[in-house]
Formats: structure tokens, sequence, C-alpha cells
């Protein structure tokens, strides 16, 4: 057998002997890029030509050129690997009739390096340059899952994205100048003859098939030392990489072992730092999880995309994950502190449905609870009524939190009330969310980065309200080209652009969303009832991000929106939002940053109530809240502790009613007073990881302090944050919360949904501020090799002074509001249990959720206490809740999308008893939320076609097509009782989307 | 095509739909005393008392009421006015001749010693209605109230009584009667009726909030111009009097109760408390606000003319039945038309013969009677 060997290697050897010379090189990789394009210039088959190499000419030599790295191969034998050319040796070359010249070495010094086709039109010469440089990496698979066995999508795996570049130029006045021929210019083309300037002198001619031997050329007996030299990262995918990040070592093989640092000083961790990013696109990824083989160091990846962990020396495995990317392990040998930057591509081979990440294994790392992240790809393929993503809708598949009823305004979560949950968008606080009165949310899918849901363990940087906070960030703009979407939906069309404006320095992201709704009610004839209606709103949103150096970066935000709707002549509703903000974040390292933001809100929302028939009491009524804010928050890493504090200070100015006439009106002018007040806190939490051990703390506290500046009252209370977590096995965690808050802002409502009229209020002399608990515990177990996970999270609630109204009160313009609340305290517990599967072709989660929201009174007003003192009802309060979101992908394009949403009817109040009064027949109300609508289920399915892979087109198409409850079932959003004026009591139900509701969703990208 | 996609994509934006709800209703309701009323000083007050009853109950029952009962206007100075029982549960008392500068509550006392009172209240004075106009356009005929109002009441309740005179459509000569046929001599027994209606819920207004303490041509009542109301003569009397603010707050609460439109902004219902208190049992929830107040009337008569369009009613077409080989009707048919009535033409030896549903000459059919108003101006019959 080694005879054999040995044979074939002489013979091998003997026949490439006498290109030795020429063959010499390094050697191309190659891989199978049939289906998606290729490296070559023109076509992947090697064609015979000439080439002047290192001072000879060679003919019939099999040629290509790498159109990628502008390098020139040849293979020989044809079944042998092709061999790069050096080109610093390789003048120029010539296929298929046509010369091909490095100018470079002709000496057009401003060339561009690589070859130039040579052309002519008849006049002059024309010098034509393809490249093509990749976008994307194309991947290793040959690792855990090999190509072709099994991972069947092996071939749409590997993608690589060429952007191809065709240039023409000319030497005009002894300059290189670009030019830009016509399609039909470009056609008439013909070959030139080489250029004399290009005709490098070359020492003799070699024929190397068949024809003459050159006598200089070296026989050697053996294969050439190199000819299979071990491909390497460096050679091969250098360039690739390059194309990406040219300044920065990028790691994304898997199979590469790194060398970081160099010898440390001491033999302790040391630091090991570096940034993450899309291959794709270039943008810092955040939300990574890194860690090391044992999973016990790790930490996340901040908005910016770094990382920074303390790393034994020696031996040791990186691993990054992030679930909408592909999984990277590294192997690194950490020789001392250093940086390693990855990038990571979007992971193609699972689903991109379901998509609500709450990542599996950083359910064992994080200390904190309930915690749910939601990423814009998630937020696109859950099915909602008019297809498209919104943020609202989403968190709703989310255990815990619900919703009074469909289009409603507002969220609950773990039976907190709606106004009890904090809105952020870029740090700004959101007052109403909506649009259109809660069919969509008011945030627009496209600008987008991150939302982050906390419902149990609220870190202490954040305060104000008592139930959740709704963190969501914008993302910051693309920072190597322009970029943008449009979407095309029934109601709603949305566009947004991003790129640089200054290279490398500042990006921006503009977006806005309409609707076509008002313009659809004008266009109804009269007789159809809806004639005089309106309904519209739009937003708009623009960020922009300078990065003063690597340490400091400034990003200003700013969102807007309006909603206006009619469908009763006389009467308008308008509400708006307006927030800015900027924030300077500098950072140390990865590890030791600080935060420093400031900002203005606005929320104002009004009612026009006039019409002819009656002028004279034709009015307007708004309410408006203003608020100013600044905050600053420091991280700094101290050995196993990740300490945490800073301040911030909210300044609130609220309007609870201005009342001013229409033109022609008598109404008095009429203006409640102005409440002001100033939220300051301050805090500090410290995250306690004692080194790789199963026990972690996360421990903190915040005060938070509220003065009116009207009256000056003052209101101050510790708040306590703790989570302890104990991890006897990787997969497995316990972990415990305790949390309390303070709440001074009140919602005043006697709807069950958030009404655009409804009035915040601040706390005052007789309006204490509502103050909670809440006491966690949970399990998380992932199993099947990371495939499934299981959490079963307790929790047990508590809160005080939650405002509820008297009956018959009078909420607006009401110069006494307290007189017409009451205080109650409120008591909320359940389980949540979940299985939640990531990947596969079939992904998505199911939970059910047991809960229960009670409220109670905590003043005895004798009878006319509501329900004489005893627990009721809240209105959210739903006992069981059965969701089931997922996603099957049929092939990489295709994949359908589910949503099955069950739950139990929410309280309502009912007619118990009539009577006669007057003329007409009344009704006598049960107590308060006694009873409950009928139980509600819908299912959506929605089928997502991504776009192909034309990877050369300049935009890209995706759509949905799908069904809102797709059953049909009439869910009720509420009932109703009436007499009609009769004598017949007959009950009603509403139900918003009482029929099926088909969509389609178009979403152009370039 | 245009206006179809705009259907299309209008259902699906507003496929919000409200549907008939059959719940289970309670078969049992709270005992809860009602009293419906105001004193009404210049005129006799009228209290009716009863009690709840259960929503799944017979419609068509008497209202359930106490068997007996004193009901008794007292003023601040102890001095009362009884009530008249006149039929179970309602009470009149003479209130003409009461000062309206003294304060009044109202004192029930039940069969089973259970008593209720209401706070010492002031008279509301009547409001002056300064005007009470009507509008036509192409559709409807529209009444316009307005109202000037004294300085102590800024809230006001707008009830009103409609009278009107129509006629049916033609005159009879023959009535079909028990299988035969009689020549019809007294056709103005069903040719002219009057009717009559009172409103049902309240008209509630408020001038808080303005500059004056006046309502402006308030449109209270809209008639479609082709509703037979407006076929001869219509009158209607505008009653409108002066209420507190917590007592309309109550009086709209209940209403809006009873009439909500369920929409997603519309408030939580709930049960209010009124302005009556037992004394015996301040536990006990009563139903009601009592009001003391006086009352502003008015009256407009309208004339069909350039009000009144007529539309060709499907039950006043011909019917021409065919005579059978002999010649003969077959006037048996006929009662296969809701009790057909002959007119204009022969039966049995007469030459021809046309009729009409009842209802196209016997006006006693569409509710009215032939009950003239005293006051009515005209002289029909």
């Amino acid at each position: 057998m080694r005879r054999l060997v040995i044979t074939l290697l002489v013979l091998y050897g003997t026949v490439c002997s006498a290109q030795t010379t020429l063959f010499r090189g390094r050697v191309m990789p190659e891989y199978d890029f049939s289906f998606n394009g290729h490296y070559y210039w023109y076509s992947p088959d090697f064609t015979y030509g000439t080439v002047c190499y290192d001072g000879a000419v060679y003919e019939d030599v099999p040629l290509n050129i790498n159109a990628h790295t502008q390098e020139v191969l040849v293979r020989e034998p044809p079944v042998g690997p092709p061999v790069v050319l050096e080109r610093s040796l390789l003048p120029w070359l010539r296929m298929r009739g046509v010369y091909y010249v490095n100018l470079n070495l002709a000496g057009v010094g401003d060339a561009p390096k690589g070859y130039f086709e040579v052309l002519t039109d008849g006049k002059q010469i024309y010098y034509f340059q393809r490249q093509k440089l990749f976008a994307r990496d194309p991947g290793n698979h040959n690792g855990f899952r090999g190509i072709g066995y099994e991972d069947p999508n092996y071939r749409e795996d590997i993608i690589a994205f060429f952007h191809l570049k065709n240039r023409f130029y000319v030497i005009r006045n002894g300059k290189f100048k670009r030019v830009f021929p016509g399609r039909s210019k470009q056609l008439s083309l013909l070959a030139a003859d080489l250029p004399a300037f290009a005709n490098v002198k070359t020492d003799d001619a070699r024929t190397l098939a068949g024809g003459e031997r050159p006598a200089n050329i070296n026989m050697l007996p053996e294969l050439p030392a190199g000819w299979f030299a071990e491909q390497t990262e460096s050679s091969a995918h250098a360039a690739i990489l390059a194309a990406i990040e040219q300044d920065k070592l990028i790691a994304n093989y898997r199979n590469k072992t790194y060398e970081i640092g160099t010898v440390a000083a001491s033999s302790g961790p040391v630091r090991v730092r570096g940034t993450v990013r899309d291959v794709a696109t270039g943008e810092v990824l955040g939300g990574v999880l890194v860690s090391d083989s044992s999973e016990r160091i790790y930490c996340y990846t901040g908005k910016d995309g770094s990382y920074d962990l303390n790393l034994p020396l020696g031996d040791n495995m990186l691993k990054f994950r992030e679930y909408t990317k592909e999984d990277m392990d590294i192997r690194v040998i950490v020789k001392g502190a250093g940086t390693l930057d990855v990038v990571m591509r979007e992971k193609v081979t699972a689903l991109k449905s379901a998509y609500i990440t709450a990542n599996s294994m950083a359910d064992h790392r994080r200390t904190g609870m309930g915690l749910e992240t939601i990423n814009t790809a998630t937020m696109t393929h859950i099915p909602t009524a008019f297809g498209e993503g919104d943020v609202i809708k989403s968190v709703l598949t989310l255990p815990g939190v619900k919703s009074v009823g469909e289009a409603s305004s507002g969220f609950n979560v773990r039976g907190g009330s709606a106004d009890q949950n904090l809105i952020l968008f870029n740090g700004g606080t959101i007052y109403n969310p909506s649009h259109l009165f809660g069919v969509f949310s008011a945030f627009n899918t496209d600008v987008i980065d991150e939302v982050e849901l906390y419902k149990s363990s609220i870190p202490v940087e954040f305060g104000g309200r008592i139930s959740s906070v709704l963190d969501i960030g914008a993302k910051d703009g693309n920072p190597e080209r322009i970029k943008g979407s449009l979407g095309l939906g029934i109601l709603t069309s949305h566009l947004a652009i991003e790129g640089p404006i200054i290279k490398d320095k500042t990006t921006f992201v503009l977006g806005g969303r309409t609707t076509y709704s008002d313009w659809m009610l004008k266009q109804l004839p009269a007789s159809s009832g809806y004639a005089g209606g309106k309904a519209s709103f739009s937003d708009v949103n623009l960020g922009v991000t300078h990065h003063l150096d690597d340490q400091n970066s400034l990003k200003l935000t700013g969102y807007w929106s309006r909603d206006g709707f009619s469908f009763r002549g006389d009467t308008t509703f308008r509400y708006s939002n307006l927030d800015v903000a900027i924030k300077w974040k500098h950072k140390w390292d990865k590890a030791n940053t600080l935060d420093v933001g400031a900002g203005y809100d606005s929320y104002s929302n009004t009612l026009e109530n006039g019409s002819e028939a009656n002028a004279v009491g034709a009015y307007t009524l708004s309410t408006r809240i203003q608020q100013g804010f600044t905050r600053a928050t420091a991280k700094v890493k101290a050995g196993d502790h990740t300490i945490t504090f800073g301040g911030d200070a909210v300044l609130y100015a609220l309007d609870p009613g201005i009342m001013n006439p229409m033109e022609g009106s008598i109404v008095v002018p009429r203006r409640l007073n102005r409440e002001t007040a100033l939220e300051p806190s301050v805090y500090a939490g410290d995250v306690w990881q004692p080194g790789d051990g199963p026990f972690s703390v996360d421990a903190g506290v915040r005060y938070s302090s509220f003065l009116t500046l009207t009256d000056f009252k003052y209101y101050g209370a510790p708040e306590l944050r703790v989570g302890v977590k104990y991890s006897p096995l990787p997969n497995l965690s316990l972990k415990a919360g305790f949390n309390t808050m303070n709440q001074y802002i009140h919602l005043v409502s006697n709807t069950s949904s958030i009404s655009p009229m409804d009035t915040w209020k601040l706390c005052d002399a007789d309006i204490k501020p509502q103050q909670g608990y809440q006491a966690a515990g949970g399990f998380y177990w992932t199993v099947f090799g990371n495939a499934l996970d299981i959490s079963l999270e307790g929790y047990y609630k508590r809160n005080y002074n939650y405002l509820d109204y008297k009956s018959g009160a009078v909420l607006s313009m009401n110069d006494h509001l307290a007189d017409d609340l009451v205080p109650t305290t409120g008591r909320a517990y359940g389980v949540e249990l979940m299985f939640r599967k990531l990947t596969g072709r079939l992904t998505g989660w199911v939970s059910y959720t047991w809960s229960r929201a009670l409220l109670k009174e905590m003043e005895d007003r004798g009878p006319d206490t509501i329900n004489g003192g005893a627990w009721y009802n809240a209105p959210f309060d739903k006992p069981h809740d059965l969701k089931l979101v997922g996603n099957y992908k049929f092939t990489h394009r295709y994949s359908i999308s589910f949503n099955l949403d069950y739950s139990t009817g929410r309280p309502v109040t009912v007619p118990v008893g009539r009577y006669y009064y007057g003329n007409a027949l009344r009704l006598l109300y049960s107590e308060r939320n006694a009873h409950r609508i009928p139980d509600y289920f819908r299912l959506d399915l929605a089928l997502n076609i991504e776009p192909g892979h034309y990877l050369k087109a300049f935009t890209h198409m995706s759509a949905t097509i799908g069904c809102y409850n797709v059953t049909g079932r009439k869910n009720a959003y509420s009932v109703f009782y009436t007499t009609d004026g009769g004598n017949i009591v007959q009950g009603y139900m509403v139900s918003v989307f009482a029929t099926q509701v088909p969509y389609v969703s178009l979403n152009l990208k370039f | 095509m245009k206006k179809t996609i705009c259907y299309i994509l209008l259902a699906f934006a507003t496929c919000a739909c409200i549907y008939p709800y059959d719940a289970e209703m309670a078969k049992e309701a709270p005992e809860r005393l009602v009293v419906s009323g105001d004193i009404l000083i210049g005129e006799e007050t009228q209290i009716d008392l009863s009690y709840v009853m259960p929503l799944s109950s017979d419609i068509t029952l008497e209202r359930k009421a106490p068997p007996e009962a004193v009901v008794v206007v007292k003023n601040e100075k102890g001095q009362f006015l009884y009530g008249k029982k006149v039929k179970q549960g309602r009470y009149v008392i003479d209130t003409r001749y009461a000062s309206e500068n003294s304060k009044y509550r109202l004192y029930i006392k039940l069969d089973d010693g259970r008593e209720y009172q209401t706070p010492l209240e002031e008279v509301n004075g009547a409001p002056r209605i300064t005007d009470l106009s009507y509008s036509v356009d192409n559709t409807y005929l529209r009444l316009y109230c307005s109202i000037t109002g004294r300085s102590s009441a800024w809230n006001y309740s707008l009830e009103y009584d409609e009278d009107w005179e129509y006629h049916a459509y033609f005159i009879p000569d023959l009535l079909f009667v028990n299988g035969g046929y009689e020549v019809h001599k007294r056709f103005k027994d069903f040719y002219n009726c009057w009717g009559s209606r009172s409103s049902v819920e309240p008209c509630f207004m408020t001038t808080e909030g303005l500059s004056e303490n006046r309502i402006e041509r308030n449109n209270f009542l809209s008639i479609p111009r082709a509703d037979y109301r407006l076929m001869d003569l219509y009158s209607i009397n505008v009653t409108v009097r002066g209420l507190s603010t917590d007592a309309r707050v109550y009086l709209e609460h209940l209403r809006d109760g009873s009439v909500g439109t369920g929409d997603l902004f519309t408030p939580t219902p709930s049960e209010m408390r009124g302005n009556i208190t037992c004394t015996t049992n301040p536990e006990e929830q009563v139903v009601g606000y009592v009001s003391v107040c006086k009352r502003a009337s008015k009256r407009i008569f309208i004339s069909s003319t350039n009000v009144y369009q007529s539309i060709v009613d499907p039950g006043s077409l011909l019917f021409f039945p065919e005579p059978d080989e002999d010649g003969n009707y077959n006037l048996e048919n006929l009662f296969l038309w809701d009790s057909p009535v002959f007119f204009d033409g022969p039966a049995p030896g007469y030459d021809n013969v046309q009729w009409a549903p009842k209802r196209c000459v016997d006006c006693r059919v569409w509710g009215g009677t032939k009950n003239k108003p005293d006051w009515w101006p005209n002289d029909d019959e």
C-alpha cells in the first residue's frame, strides 16, 4: 500500500514537475457555491490560456481569476487543487482571447489592485474590472453538523453573499478614471490588444502542455514543499473577513484555535475582551451570551456589542450564544489579556419564528427572574390582526401577560393594572402605547432593536411603576451603508432608512408609519354610516448615534406620534406622544461603564365636542402630562461583584384638565390647577457570583422619593430588590426573588381599557402613592441537549393605594377628584408553567398560567363600600390562560406560524334585576365584577415567505399571508344589557374581531 | 369597484360587531325598594313605590309594590302633606299650593315598619322655555328647545308628550263582516284617529361650565318626515324641570346603565346611591332620587303642510280578485287578508270591487284611538 502511494506521488510529481515554478503557491480552498454563485470572474470552469508570470510567458495553462481576491489561479492537472499565483509577479494573462492586465505592475499606480479586462470600442481602451465582495461569511459546516449528513438544508445554509461590482475605467490625461458606459456600450466593447505599457518584457516563452519545455525549468523529483500546505485561516479567509472588518481580528471559525495575548504577568485570570458583530451587516450585536466551556464564567454583550470576561490561562472554549444567530464555539489559548472580535451570522437552520427568546441557558446564568426578551424577528412573525409586527401583541403572548380584551390599549402583568407598567422607549416614558384605540401598538418595529420585559426581578435602575418594566430600545443605524425597509399592509405602511452619516463615527436611523384608514372612511358613501368618521395615526422615529472615540458615544433619539379618530360627527379624540432623549455612554471597558442621559416626554389628549346643533355648548377638553428626566448609572466590576449605582430624577408638570370654548360657544374657559412634582431616586445594587459556585445573589436598594411642588407633600420609601439563584447543575436552576416598588402617578379610569380620555393624577396630600411587593420563586430545567426549556414560576403580589372609582364618579374636569376615588388594596398570585423549544424545524412554546387578581377597598364607607368591603375580582383577573406560539419551517424560505390563545373570560358587572323608574325600565347591577364574559379562544395562522437568495438584487421582499382568528370565533370583548327604551331586557356581546381577518403584509428591504 | 374595495377593507378594519347575548339571567333579585318621582311644587306630586324584580321574571307581571305605605311630603317646619293611594304602589300628594320658598323632603313608612326619607331640599326653580321650534330638512323634522335657567338650577331634565292626528288611506263603502258584507255608512269611525305618547328617556342638560345659564336650540327630538305622526296635525308639549347636580348625575347614571352601547370606552356599569335612606336600617340600599322642583312646559302644533312626506304604503295597493266561472267573486279568500274592507266598488250586485287591507282603511289599526283631546284645535271627528 505504501509503495502504491509512493508510486502515485512520484507519478503525480513527474507530471507536475514541469510546472512547479508556476504552480508553487498557496492552495485555493474550494467550496461548492454553484447554487449561490462562485468566486470566479465569469465561470468556475478553468480555461486554457496564456499567462505572463515572473518574467516568463506560459501558454495553454488552465486559468481562472478569483474575482473576490483578485488573484489568478491555475489548475494542473485538472483534478488538482487550484494554485494561487502571486499577483506581484503576474503583469498580464490572456483567456478566451481577452487580455487581463495587472495595472499596478504596469505603472498605473492609482488603479485598484487586481486585474482588468482590456476592451475597446474602436476609439479608446477600456479597462473592466469585476469584483465580488463578500458581505457574509460562508461559515463552517464541517463540525458537529456535517454538510449533507445531519443538515438537510446544507445547500441553503452555505450562504455566501456576493456584492458584484462591474467597473469600467479609462486612462485619460495620464489619470486612471472610472467611467460609466451604458449597457449597449458595454455590450459593444471588444477585446483589445495588450497595451504597450502593460506588455512587460519577458525572459522567454514557455509552453507547458504539449509544447516545448523551456530548458531552464527545474525538474524536481518530488513534490515541492508547500504543495499540499495545510490550509490556514489566515490564507483562506483573511481577505474574506477583511471585507467585513478590515482592521480587526475576526474569529469566525469554530475549528481553529486562537491565541489570545502574550505571556501573562500573573498566573491568575486575565481579561479577554472583544466585540461581537453581525457578519452580514457589520452591526454590533447586543445581548449575546459569551461564556467559557464550563458556562460558569459568562457575560452578555452590551448594546455596543462588547464583552469582557476574566478567563483563566490556558486552553478554553469560548461560547457565543444568541438565539437568532448560529452558535459559535471558539477554541482559545489564553496566554494573557487580549482581545478577540467575533462575527456571528444569522441562524438559517433554525426557525425564525417564535422567537421570543429568553435564551434557554440564560435562565441558568441570570440571577433575576421574569425577564423576557423580544427581538424584531419575533415580532414580525407572530400573527397579528393586520399583519404588522407589534410590540404589545408580542408581549401578550408571554405567560403572565394579559389584556382585558382584543384591541385594548395596554397590558396587565401578573395581576397588575395597565398603569402599573413602566413603558420606556429609548429611556422616555410612553403613556399611551397604542394607535387606533389599541388595534396597533405605538412602536415601529423597523427601528426597534430589542424589547425587554421585566415582570418579576426589576433592576434597581428602574422604578416608578409597581408591576413591570417594558424597556424598548431603538437600534443604531447601519455603519456600513444606507439601508432601508418598506412595509405595506392592509391598513398601514411603514418606512425606515438607516446608515452612516460620518463613516465609522455617526449613524442614523429614521422611521415613519402611517395609516390610510382616514382616506378609506372618506371614500365611503353616506349610507354606510361611517362616512363622517375619521381615524388616523402616524408616528416618526429618529435616532442618531455618534462615537466620539472608542470609549465615548452619544445617542440622540426622538419619537413623535399622533392619533385622531371620530366616528360621530360631533366628537373627536386626539392624543399625541412626544419623547426626546440624549444619552452619553462612557466605557472604561466592558465591565466598567457610565451611562448619563436626559430627556423630555409629553403626552396629551384632546376631546373636541361640538356640532352645529349645539354650537353654544361646543368645547375642547385637554389633558397633558410633561416630564423632564435625567439619570446616571454606573456599572463597576470588582472581583466577583458587579456593582450598579446611580440616580435619576423626574420633574412632572401635569395639566389634569383644560376646557376651552369652540367658536360661537358660551362655554366658560376653565383650567384645573397644574400639578407639579419632583421624583428623585438613588440606587445601588450588586450581583455577587462567588467564583464558579452554584450560588449567586443579586441584591439592591432603591430609595425613591416624591415631592409635590404645589403643596410640598413629601413621600419617600426604600425599595428592596433581592434575588438568589442556586444552580446545582448547569442546566438546572432554582431561584427566588423579592421586590418592593413605589409608584407616584395614577391612571384614573372607569373603563376596562385605557381610554384616550383617561387622565393621569400625581400623588398629593389626598392621594397616596401606590406601593407593592412581589415574592417569587422559580424552577428552570433545560433538557434534551438544550433543546427544551421547562420553567415553573410562582408569585405572590400585594399592592396598596390602587385607585378605583366610586359609582357615578366624575373623572373629568373634577376639582375634587379624590372625593370620587377610593384607594384599594390588591393581591395577585399565580403559577406559570412553560415549555419552550428553540431548535429544530418546529420551535415555539406552550405556557399555562393559573393566577388570580383581586381588589378590596381599603376604607369602610358603610353601604357604599364596593362589594361591601369584600375582595372582588380585578377587571383583568383571568384565572386560566393557555398560550401556544410556534413556527414550523418547511424550507429556509417557507414557514408557517401559529398562535393559539385561550383564557378565562374577564370579570364584568351584569344586571341582576330590573325595575321601572319613571316611564322607563331600569336595570339593577350586581356587585362589581361578580360575573364573567365567555371564555376567550383564538387561533391565528400565517405563512411566511422569506426573500430568496438573489443576493445581487438591490431589494429583498418578504411576505406574510395570514389569518387572524381562523376559527372565526366571536370572542366577547364585553357584554352589556339594555332595555332599548322599551320593556325588553336584552343582553348583547361586543366582539372586536368577530370573524376571520385575513391579511397580506409585504416588506421590502433595500 | 373602488367602493367595493373600500367596503371590504373597512369590514376588516371595523369588524367589531354586536351580537345578542343570551346569558342565563338571575332568577333572584335583591329585595330593594324603588322610589320613583319628584316633589313637584305647583302641581300634584306622584310617587311610585315598587320593588326590584328578577331579570328573568315575566315582563307582563304587575309591578311588585308594598301593599300599604304612608307617603308624606314634609317641609322644614315639620308640616306635612299626606299622599293618597291611587293604585297599588302609586301615591299622589297635592303639592299644588306648597310654597316654593320652603324646603321639602319625602317621608315613607311601609306597613312592615321600615321608614325612609330624603334630605330637606330647596325647590329647584323652573327654568323658562324661551323657544320651542322646529326645522325641516330632506329627511327629518327636528325639534329644538331653548331654555333659560334661574340662578338656582343649572341642571335640567326635559320630557315631552306627543299628540297627533292622522287618517286612514281610504274611506270604505262596504265592510266585510262575519262572512258577509254590509254597506258602510260610518266611515268617520275609522278614518280620523288621534295618537299620543310620552317620552321614555328624559333628556338631561346642564349649563355648568357655561358663561350663561341657558340652553340654546337643543335638538331633543327628530322625526322622519314620512312618519304617520306628521300626517295631519302634530303637537308636542315639552316639560322641563330643574335638578341638582347630584340628581342629574344619578339619573344619567341610571339611564346609561340601561341604554349603554357597550363600546370599548363605556364606563363599567355600577350601582349608585341616591338620596333616599332607610332610617330604620341605614345599611339598606334604596333605589331612587327624589328632587324638589318646579316644572315649566310649552306646547306647539305642527301642521302637515310642507312637513309630511307621503310614501306609498304597499298595503294601499288595490287588489282585484278574479271572479270565478260564474262571475262571482270568491270573497272567502279575503279572509286571508287581515279582515278586508271593501270600498269603492260593487260587491255582488256591483260592477266592480276594489278592496284593501284593514290597516289602510281603519286608522285604529295603527294604535290610535278616536279619543280626541279636548284641547285639540281642529274639527275633525
